[in-house]
Parts: structure tokens; C-alpha cells; sequence
């Protein structure tokens, strides 16, 4: 399975961390120029306008921030001699003022990281690994065989394999500790990947992540090639679900466009390091026979559920895009039965795809635990929304980063 | 005794550039971050800052690949199956790092992946045969600017639970980045010169299919051998500068390392020859 192709199903953004603002921009019709703007700045200073003038102008643009639209329309210059791409746009553009999120890119061309991709898988494996061997017997065997450097096992191993033990499962177990941690709620997750992943023994909290001992170090996912800047676009979001929503522009892949990724699995290291690897996920691969051969079809069968089951989720609560709930309903129908492997990456995905929300949502506990975490916070910190996730974000009409893996 | 059997019978220099197909993260192993820095960051020569690759970096991947590769294929290798072939553990004992190493001079010998790149055993040592030089960035690459040659590239993690995003940051050598490599092996038994030449370039087409560096499995590191020249300078040679007493190989420019191996036959003909007649 080395050379996949990754197809884009619906608008897929994956940002870079920068902005453009507008004073990198000329907002034209339909389409947005992004301005090479030192070459702009050159012209028009040969037309005579002066430097003083510019800056001054940039540092205090007037009510429309489009500083560059002004001389470009007065002077009647050509906009697209000045720009660097062109971005058609989907959606209003903002009429005084726009920031778009800039999507990723090497030497200027847009890609794809290996790692938004392997993030996702990795979430799908989370989910099935608990789903199918996340009973308590098996978690509590698997965290009391881990044993310290002198070959015992700690106290707070031996506490933490007996709590997990007496619970229903690992996620009911789980989601009844969390109250009880610190969390800033980045690191929320940490103890349960470990148990599922690979861990080392811990004095302090019995066991901790390893990443040596975690079979997904054998899942290889490489950046993708340049994808041509002709396939991206500005979309405006529709944020669905805030009172007041703050206009989001965003640079991102038009359904249709594809990349070539490689996706391997290192089907050796899997076989060598087989009595190293200790998480519940090992252990449920073991159960498929011999783990290295069967790991590549449980990741895929694992992509499989998850990603149907976040689907089913999405639809069952299509309501909540009010006006848009036709239109998702039908963008979701039309991925039932797509050959490949349909997944969800990037901005935008939602706490269901990008968590096991799935699970922790049939758990009676979730709702103390969420509230616990302070998830679903109102504008302005004006309590916990009733309701969460609370938005949305859709981009014309479609969920945003559904792709297929071929 | 060491050193016994050994002979010196010339060496054959492989050179070329080895380019980053992806970024490449060769750390100069700071394991703490600084806070609000940038992890690992990649190594440099001290004097230039160029980044570089540590010839031992290199050799050291395309010894791990190779051992795996004839652990898979025992029998081939005449390699004795009831022991386990990773035999020494350079780790902790809860830590294991499983590598193979021979544990004397006659075993090593006979080992493809010791009498190529040595082998100190408990016993005796076994000198490498191959030598493979720091890597440094091609005349074109040095004259970019240093900071056109790495990036740093956030990378976000997300926790599983709330989906909130941690962010941390990377360097590494931007894809593309050529690298001149130099590879020597010392031709030292008559017998073993021809499938040690096919090891070697076995091992540089296994890590063009694996990675080179950190984070492999998050896509980078994946490199890219294309060969400038392959000669084979002949004791004489070494004795009177003559370079008529070196043996060219002309086919070896711009190829990649898979047609090196499907035309060896044909390439090292005149390598073979020359030995042959002693
Ligand atoms: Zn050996």
C-alpha cells in the first residue's frame, strides 16, 4: 500500500498559522489577488506617488483596509500584473476588510502533511481499539504486567490496573478519573493513550506513554507532493451555531483535487519489537493472530468505522445546521458506500472526528466530565453552552476536510 | 591475531549526491526544548552553520536495514536460525535496543553485515570495510542562503478527549537539499569484494525505501542516491599516483542506485578483470 492517492471530498484547510491580511490582498471579482507587493510598491513610487505617502497609508489604513485596491482602481492598473495567485472565491468576500487563514505549504505549493493524515488514522485506531478490546479484564491485565526497571511492579501500577478493574470499561474507567486530575484539557488524553498505545511504568501515575512501545511507530506517512496553487480557493465559513459570528476566510483544496501520499506499515519493525510492544491495542491484535500481519487490516477496518460511525453521528444531528441541514445530509449520503478509505483532516473537522467523542459520548458520565473540562464554553465565558459540540463550521454548504485514501 | 586474512588489494570510492526527497531531521540531539524554541533542531558544522550529515548517522542506518534484511533472509546468508541473529543488547534491560554483532574475528568473517561494517565484539574486533564520509551540502546548496535551507514547521498535536491543540515546533532541512556523499570500501579479500559492492548498494536501496533520520514515520527523511562516480583505485595506484593504474566506471554517472545493481555485472566487469589478474 505505498503510493495512495488522497482525493478531496469536501474543502479541506489545512493552515500554516499565518494570515493573509488585507494589505496583502486585492479583492477582485469572484477571484482574490494575493500582491506581490514589494514589485507594486516599486511602480508606484516610478508614477510618482511617494514612499511617505505609502507607509503612512499601510499604518493607517483608512475605513476600507484594501490600502492596495485604492491606488490599484485609481490608477487603473491591472490587478493581476501584481499578483503573486490568484485565488477564485466561494462566498462574499469581506467588502472592507478580510484576514484569510493561509494553507500549508513548501516553497510556496500547498501539501498535505504526513502527519494530519497519520493523526487521523491514529484517531480511528484509539477508537476501535477501545470499542472492540477496551473491556475492563482485558486493560486491567494489560496495565498490570508493566513493571519498573528492577522487574516489579509500582504500588500505583498495581492501584491504577485494579481501579480500571472494577470499572464497566476503560472508557467508563477513564472518563471517572479525569475529574479527579489537573488537566488543562491539551493533555486530557495522555494516561488513556498510554494504556492503549504503549506505556512505561510511572511512580506517579502508575504508567505513562512510551512512544518505543507503541505499534503505530510502525505506520509511515509521508508528507505529499506539491499540489498545484490552482486548486486552492477562498472559502468563506459559515460558523453555525454562534450569535455572533466572526467572518472566517479560509485558503483551502477544492473538492476534486488530489495528491499522491505514501502510506506504509513497516511490517518488520512490527514483527521485531513484538514482545516490546504492551498496550490494550497489542493485545487486541494478538487476537487477530499474528499482530504484524494483522495490524494493516485492523488500521483499515478501523478507518472504516470510526470514520462511518462520526458520519452517523453528524447526520443524526443534522438539525443542528438549521437552514444548511439539507444540504449536509445530502453531502454526507453521498459519501455512504465510496470505494477507498474516506476520512476527515484538517480545520475544521469537529470535536467528533478529531477525538473519540463518539465513545465518550454514550458514556452516562460524559456530560459531568465535559462540564468538568469546561468544553462548550458561551462567548465572553457566560457559562457552559447546553448544547455541545455548539458550532459548525460548514464551507458552501459541505463539511469541511472529508477526503478518500485510494 | 587480529588483522589475520586481511589484505589490501585497493579501494572503490563511490561518490554522489544523496538528496532530501522530503524534509530531513538529523537532530543535534538536544533533547530539551527550550522553552518557546524549537525542538531538536538540526545539526551544523560549527564553522560554516551549513547543516550536514554525519557520515556515522548514514552508516549506522544502512547497517540497522541491512541487518534486518539478512535477518529475513537466514538462509541465503548461511546464517544459523536457531539463534536469534539480534544478539546484543546496547540498551537498558528494560530498555532493549536489539543489534547484531558478531562476537568474534571467524564469525564476523563470514557475516555479511560485520566483515562490511566491523564488528567489536567481546572477544576480538573486526575493522569496518566500508568508510562512509560527512555529507555535505552540494556548491549549489551552499550558495542559497542559510536560512532558505531549513524551516521550522509547527506541528499540532491534538488531544483525543477535548480536541484542544498542543503546538510544537521543528526544524529540519527543507525537501530537496542535496548532499554530496563519499562512500570507500576497502577491498581486502578477493572472494568477498563482489557480494560486499552488492550489500552495500542493497543497503542504499533498502533506505531509499525507509528514511533517513527522526520522525520517519511522520514522513520525513526520505532520501534519494544518485551516483557521480564509482572507481576503483588499485594498490599500485596507491604506490605510484599513476592514474592509469585506477579503474573508472564511466556507466556510473546519474544513476540511481537500482541500476547500479541491475547492471553490476556489466559495471564492475572491469573492476573484476583488473582483480582477477592480480
Ligand atoms: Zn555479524
Amino acid at each position: 500500500m505505498t503510493g495512495m492517492t488522497l482525493k478531496v471530498l469536501s474543502p479541506l484547510h489545512i493552515g500554516n498559522g499565518r494570515e493573509l491580511t488585507p494589505l496583502d490582498i486585492y479583492p477582485g471579482d469572484g477571484v482574490v489577488y494575493v500582491l506581490d507587493t514589494g514589485k507594486l510598491t516599486a511602480d508606484l513610487i516610478n508614477m510618482g506617488i511617494s514612499l511617505e505617502e505609502i507607509l503612512h497609508l499601510l499604518k493607517n489604513p483608512p475605513g476600507d483596509a484594501y490600502v492596495w485596491k485604492g491606488y490599484i482602481d485609481e490608477l487603473h492598473l491591472n490587478p493581476s500584473d501584481y499578483a503573486l495567485y490568484a485565488l477564485r472565491i466561494h462566498g462574499e468576500p469581506g467588502r472592507r476588510s478580510m484576514q484569510i487563514k493561509e494553507f500549508i505549504k513548501l516553497n510556496g505549493r500547498p501539501y498535505i502533511p504526513g502527519s494530519s493524515v497519520k493523526g487521523a488514522l491514529r484517531t480511528a485506531v484509539l477508537y476501535k481499539a477501545l470499542k472492540e478490546c477496551g473491556d475492563s479484564g482485558t486493560a486491567m491485565n494489560v496495565v498490570s504486567g508493566i513493571k519498573n526497571k528492577r522487574g516489579q511492579v509500582e504500588r500505583k501500577t498495581a492501584e491504577l490496573a485494579r481501579e480500571i478493574g472494577w470499572s464497566e470499561s476503560l472508557v467508563d474507567f477513564y472518563l471517572a478519573k479525569l475529574p479527579q486530575e489537573r488537566t488543562d484539557g491539551k493533555h486530557a488524553d495522555d494516561l488513556l493513550e498510554a494504556i492503549v498505545f504503549g506505556m512505561e511504568s510511572d511512580r506517579r501515575s502508575g504508567v505513562k506513554y512510551e512512544p518505543k512501545r507503541d505499534p503505530m511507530r510502525a505506520l509511515i506517512v509521508r508528507d505529499s507532493g506539491a499540489i498545484g496553487k490552482k486548486r486552492l480557493a477562498v472559502y468563506h465559513v459559515d460558523v453555525i451555531g454562534n450569535v455572533q459570528p466572526i467572518p472566517i476566510w479560509v485558503e483551502a483544496l477544492e473538492p476534486g483535487t488530489t495528491a499522491e501520499i505514501e502510506v506504509k506499515v513497516d511490517t518488520e519493525l512490527l514483527r521485531l519489537n513484538s514482545d516490546y510492544f504492551n498496550g490494550v491495542l497489542w493485545e487486541c491484535l494478538r487476537d487477530w493472530g499474528r499482530p504484524w500481519e494483522a495490524f494493516e487490516t485492523f488500521l483499515w477496518e478501523a478507518v472504516e468505522e470510526f470514520y462511518t460511525a462520526v458520519r452517523k453521528a453528524e447526520t443524526a444531528e443534522a438539525r443542528k445546521f438549521g437552514t444548511k441541514a439539507a444540504e449536509v445530509k445530502r453531502f454526507y449520503s453521498s459519501l455512504e458506500g465510496h470505494g477507498g478509505h474516506v476520512l476527515r483532516i484538517g480545520w475544521g473537522s469537529g470535536w467528533l472526528a478529531m477525538t473519540i467523542g463518539v465513545l465518550l459520548k454514550e458514556n452516562r458520565r460524559w456530560e459531568g466530565v465535559r462540564r468538568q473540562l469546561g468544553l462548550g464554553q458561551k462567548p465572553g465565558g457566560r457559562g457552559l453552552s447546553r448544547d455541545f459540540p455548539k458550532t459548525r463550521r460548514l464551507a458552501k454548504g459541505m463539511p469541511m476536510g472529508w477526503v478518500v485514501l485510494e | 591475531m587480529e588483522g589475520r586474512d586481511r589484505g589490501f588489494y585497493g579501494k572503490i570510492i563511490f561518490t554522489g549526491k544523496l538528496k532530501a526527497e522530503t524534509g530531513l531531521k538529523i537532530g543535534a540531539g538536544r533533547n530539551v526544548a527550550e522553552i518557546g524554541g524549537v525542538d531538536s533542531p538540526v545539526i551544523r558544522d560549527p564553522l560554516t552553520h551549513y547543516p550536514y550529515i554525519p557520515g556515522s548517522s548514514l552508516k549506522g542506518r544502512l547497517r540497522s536495514l541491512f541487518e534486518i534484511y539478512v535477518n529475513s533472509n537466514r538462509e541465503k546468508y548461511n546464517i544459523n536460525t536457531t539463534e536469534n541473529f539480534f544478539n546484543k543488547n546496547i540498551g537498558t534491560k528494560e530498555n532493549p535496543i536489539n543489534i547484531h554483532v558478531c562476537p568474534d574475528y571467524e564469525s564476523a568473517l563470514n557475516c555479511p553485515v560485520c566483515r562490511l561494517f566491523g564488528a567489536s565484539g567481546d572477544k576480538s574486533n573486526f575493522p569496518s570495510r566500508v568508510i562512509v564520509r560527512d555529507l555535505h551540502l552540494t556548491p549549489e546548496w551552499k550558495g542559497r542562503p542559510l536560512d532558505e535551507l531549513t524551516e521550522v514547521k509547527p506541528e499540532v498535536s491534538i488531544d483525543r478527549i477535548t480536541s484542544k491543540t498542543n503546538l510544537r515546533q521543528f526544524e529540519r532541512v527543507v525537501a530537496g537539499t542535496e548532499f554530496e556523499f563519499e562512500i570507500i570500501y576497502n577491498v581486502e579479500r578477493l572472494d568477498q569484494w563482489e557480494d560486499d559492492v552488492r550489500n552495500i548498494l542493497t543497503a542504499m536501496a533498502l533506505l531509499e525505501d525507509s528514511y533517513l533520520g527522526g520522525s520517519g514515520s511522520r514522513g520525513y527523511g526520505k532520501v534519494k542516491f544518485e551516483f557521480e562516480s564509482v572507481e576503483f583505485k588499485t594498490p599500485e595506484y596507491y604506490r605510484t599516483g599513476d592514474e592509469g593504474q585506477k579503474v573508472k566506471i564511466d556507466g556510473a554517472k546519474g544513476k540511481p542506485v537500482s541500476e547500479i545493481l541491475k547492471n553490476f555485472e556489466e559495471l564492475f566487469s572491469g573492476v573484476k578483470s583488473r582483480l582477477e589478474a592480480g
